[in-house]
Parts: C-alpha cells; structure tokens; sequence
C-alpha cells in the first residue's frame, strides 16, 4: 500500500519537482501552498510523513507542526523541514520542536527521498 | 603667554571693580579686546548678542547674582557657548562647587588676583573650552558614522539574505529537474545526455557552494556568525570528510591516507558542521592540486607548541606554492591562480572562511608549501578541557 506524503511549499516549481521526485518513488503525494490550507489537508489525510517549508504565505512551519501536534491521529507524524536559509536558530528550533529532518535549499531531492525511505520504513 | 587675542567681557555693576579688572588685564601681557556690562540683564543682553573667548563675571550683580546669571544663560543657551570665570570676594568652597556645577570653568578671589593668575586663567579655560568643542564635535562625526555604518550592516546583511534566498530558489528548481531527467523519470537517455546533465548538477552545487560561503562572509563581516558547539570526536568528522570526498579522490586514482595518534581521546566541542566545511574545503583543495596517483595526507595530533590543542592537518603531493602567496592565502577574495581565466569557479572566500571558523573555535589556520614536492595546510583546535574564548 503506498504511503501518503502531504507536502506543504508554496514555489510552484520547487512543489512540482519533489511531487515528480516522490511519485517517481511511489509515495502518493497530496500538497498545500500555504499555512491554513495545510493544517486542513493534514487534519483531513492524516499523511504518513510531512514535509513543509519552514517559510510559508500566512505562518511558518514551526507553527503548523505545533498545531498539528494537538491532533492526537497526527502528533506523531514524522516531521521533516525544507528552508531556504542557512540560520542555525531555525535548526535549532526544528530539533526543540522534535523535526526529524532538515534540509537547506537547494539540496538534492535524491537526499530527501533517502529521509523519506528510512523515516517511512521506520514507521512499518 | 599666548600670542593669541582674546575677546573679552567683564560683567561687574561696580565701576571700581571694574577698572580693577581692566588694569589687571593690561598688567598681565595678554592680548585682548574688552567689552563691558554694567548690571545683569545688561550683562545677559551682551551675552546674547556678541561672541567671546572669555567672559569675567561678578558674583555681585546688584540684587541679582552671578549665579542667577548662569542659570539665565544656561536655560536660553545650553550648553553655556563661552568660557566663564566667576569673580567672588572671597573663598568659599560650597559656592565655588555651585558655580562650576552651574556652568562656570573657573572662579577667582578679588582679594587675591593677580595679572599673571588672571591671564592663566583666561588662557587655561578658553584652551580648554575650544578643545572641548572640537572633541564633541568629533564625537557627533564619530556617532553618526557608526550609526551610518550599522545601518549599512543591516542593509548588507539583508541584502545578501534576501539575494541568496532569491537565487537558492531557482538554482533548486534547475538541478531538480536536471536530476529528475538525469535519472530518466522523464523517459529515456543516452549516455551523453546524462554526461550533459551531470555537468549541469555540478555547476549547479558550485553555485550554491558560493552562496553558502557568500552569506557566510555576510555574516562574519556583520558579526552574526555563530557556532553551535558540541562534544565530538575529531576523529569520526575528518573519517566523515574522507568519505565525502572518495569518489573526487579515486577519479584521479589519489590516495587518501590518514595519521591518527592513537593516544588521543579526539574528544572536541566543536561546531561539527563548521569543521566540516574546513575539512571539505581543505580535502578538496589537496586533490584538486594534486596529479594523477598522488597522496593526500590528514592527519591528526597533538600540538607541538601547546598541549591544550590538537592540530590537525592536509598535506598534498601537487605543485606547491609560490611563496609570494603563502602569507596572504587565507585573505578575503585572495586567489592564487586569479589570472588564469579557465580555472574553475572561485571567489577566494574558501580559505578566509576556513580561517574565520578556525579563530571562533579557538584556534589557528597556517600553511607550508614547497615547489614540486607539495603543500601542508593545518590548523589547531583547543581540547574539550580549554575555556574557550567565544
């Protein structure tokens, strides 16, 4: 059965590669572009693995995983984060609020879908 | 006694005490031309309307005081714009607190002035009153320019935060879809399409490279380069370089061999990921200079000079380099080969990074080459027991 990975990123280009990448590896990808529109997509998939740009049009991801947290079917949905800048508080608050990966851009999608694998097949 | 003419007022509603001034004026050598005031408000309106260099102010002005006069002056012109020296009829300390805490550079007794102390006096007050202003003015200067320069260090930093941001996007966009074609998820390629394809990835991770090392300089240059320290084994992050750097090593048949003092604990608090960009920059600095089967060395020790550091080092088997370049190659933009217009792309920011990162940890960055036969590039880090500096 193939997992659901909700992928939250609001570059229509950057969103259109990793969905092409991750289908490519059989992962069933379901998006969202910003803030609220991914806290509902979240709450209504209850997806395997999220991964989301810390910087997004209305809230960052910090927010969303908080508040995705006080679902009780979504609180322990791996977790991993996607950002453009190279500030070390931003990594420091994605490992205080218990991120399972992390990503500068541009990275290669071939590193994430090797995160995706190990953190999915931990879940089995 | 100063060849300097000095302007002068004397504010005294005594025509005796006045004159008395006046002659110790003459008598006293100095240059100077007078003007008179004869109560307070006439003294304030002389004030208000004229410049001086000096201004010899009674403390008995009818039935107002000197003091009052200071205060007059003070509450339409602070700070007071000319020197004052107060004339009082006898010592009196509490009093002479009060007038020089209202704004007076001097007070002198009547019954004991001579013309020699009064023209010190003058000239003591009035060379410190134009010194004065030249040192707030200066300090104004000196204000507005480090305000001017934060401002800037702010516009850098924002600029280059914005700049990268702006170019990591479509730099992203370009090698994940080069890397999707490449890897045929897109249909079928030839060999040398992928061929094609593979340069394209790799100009794309040298343009992030630079970036990275832009934004990092950014950040040193504006003070908002931090290291996230933590206990490490030195040993594991240059095993972890090694393998990062394998496959350049082996296209060129390199050989990469390390020397660990196997009476070390390799326990360090360092920035891991800092180390290990000094490391990537090092290793591949080594193989890139060095030929076809050479051998590049790392190596781990204890320091010769202070037993609180461990000195690790990359030495390579290439050209070596000129000593002409040995003492600036750690220099900001500083490039050996600059003039060499096919040589790949490079800004001259790796090493002055290595450098920066070196010196946060504590420690410091050296080299040695020799023509023909090599370079050596090692740098020092402080034991887990060192206070650290930063």
């Amino acid at each position: 059965m193939s997992r659901t990975i909700l992928l939250v990123e609001d570059d229509p280009a950057i969103l259109k590669a990793l969905t092409i990448r991750l289908t490519a590896n059989r992962y069933r990808v379901v998006t969202a572009t910003d803030a609220d529109s991914a806290i509902s997509v979240a709450t209504k998939v209850k997806p395997d693995l999220i991964i989301l740009d810390i910087s997004l049009p209305g809230g960052n991801g910090f927010t969303i995983v908080e508040q995705l947290r006080t679902d009780t079917k979504i609180v322990n949905t791996p977790v991993v984060f996607i950002t453009a800048s190279k500030r070390s508080e931003l990594w420091a608050k994605a490992m205080e609020i218990g991120a399972h990966g992390y990503l500068e851009k541009p990275f290669d999608s071939r590193e994430l879908i090797d995160i995706v694998d190990n953190l999915i097949s931990f879940r089995k | 006694m100063s060849s300097q003419k000095y302007h002068i007022l004397v504010v005294d509603d005594d025509d005796v005490d006045r004159e008395f001034v006046q002659r110790m004026l003459i008598q006293s050598g100095l240059k100077f031309s007078l003007n008179t005031a004869t109560c307070y408000n006439d003294g304030l309106e002389h004030i208000i309307s004229n410049k001086y260099d000096c201004i010899i102010l009674d403390y008995q002005l009818g039935s107002h005081t000197g003091l009052e006069l200071l205060h007059a002056m003070k509450k339409t012109m602070d700070p007071i714009p000319f020197p004052i020296i107060v004339l009082t009829d006898q010592k009196n300390d509490k009093l002479a607190a009060e007038l020089i805490k209202s704004g007076a550079k001097d007070y002198l007794s009547k019954a004991n002035l001579f013309p020699s102390e009064l023209a010190r006096s003058i000239e003591t007050v009035a060379t410190q009153f134009q010194l004065d202003k030249v040192l707030e003015k200066q300090h104004k200067l000196l204000k507005q320019r480090t305000d001017d320069l934060q401002l800037k260090n702010s516009e850098i930093q924002s600029f280059y935060h914005i700049l990268s941001h702006e170019l990591k996007t479509p730099l992203m966009v370009i090698r994940e879809f080069s890397s999707i074609i490449h890897d045929e998820i897109a249909g079928p390629l030839n060999t040398i399409q992928r061929e094609y394809l593979d340069i394209v990835m790799g100009c794309c991770d040298q343009m992030k490279y630079m970036i990275d090392d832009m934004l990092d300089v950014s950040r040193l240059d504006t003070g908002k380069f931090t290291l996230i320290r933590k206990s490490e084994n030195i040993e594991e992050v240059v095993a972890h370089a090694v393998n990062l750097v394998k496959p350049i090593a082996s296209g060129k048949s390199i050989t990469l061999t390390r020397l660990f003092d196997s009476n070390l604990s390799f326990e360090i608090q360092i920035d891991r990921k800092r180390i290990l960009q000094v490391l990537m920059n090092l290793l591949n600095n080594a193989i890139k200079h060095t030929p076809l089967n050479g051998i590049v060395t790392i190596e781990i020790s204890q320091d010769h000079v202070s037993p609180y550091h461990y000195s690790i080092s990359v030495s390579d088997t290439g050209q070596g380099i000129e000593a002409q370049h040995l003492s600036h190659i750690f220099d900001k933009f500083y490039q050996v080969d600059a003039s060499n217009e096919h040589s790949s792309a490079n800004v001259g920011l790796g090493l002055y990074l290595c450098r920066e990162i070196i010196k946060l940890h504590g420690g410091e960055i050296s080299v040695s080459s020799e023509i023909g036969k090599g370079s050596k590039f090692g740098f020092t880090l402080p034991h887990v027991n060192t206070n650290l500096t930063t």
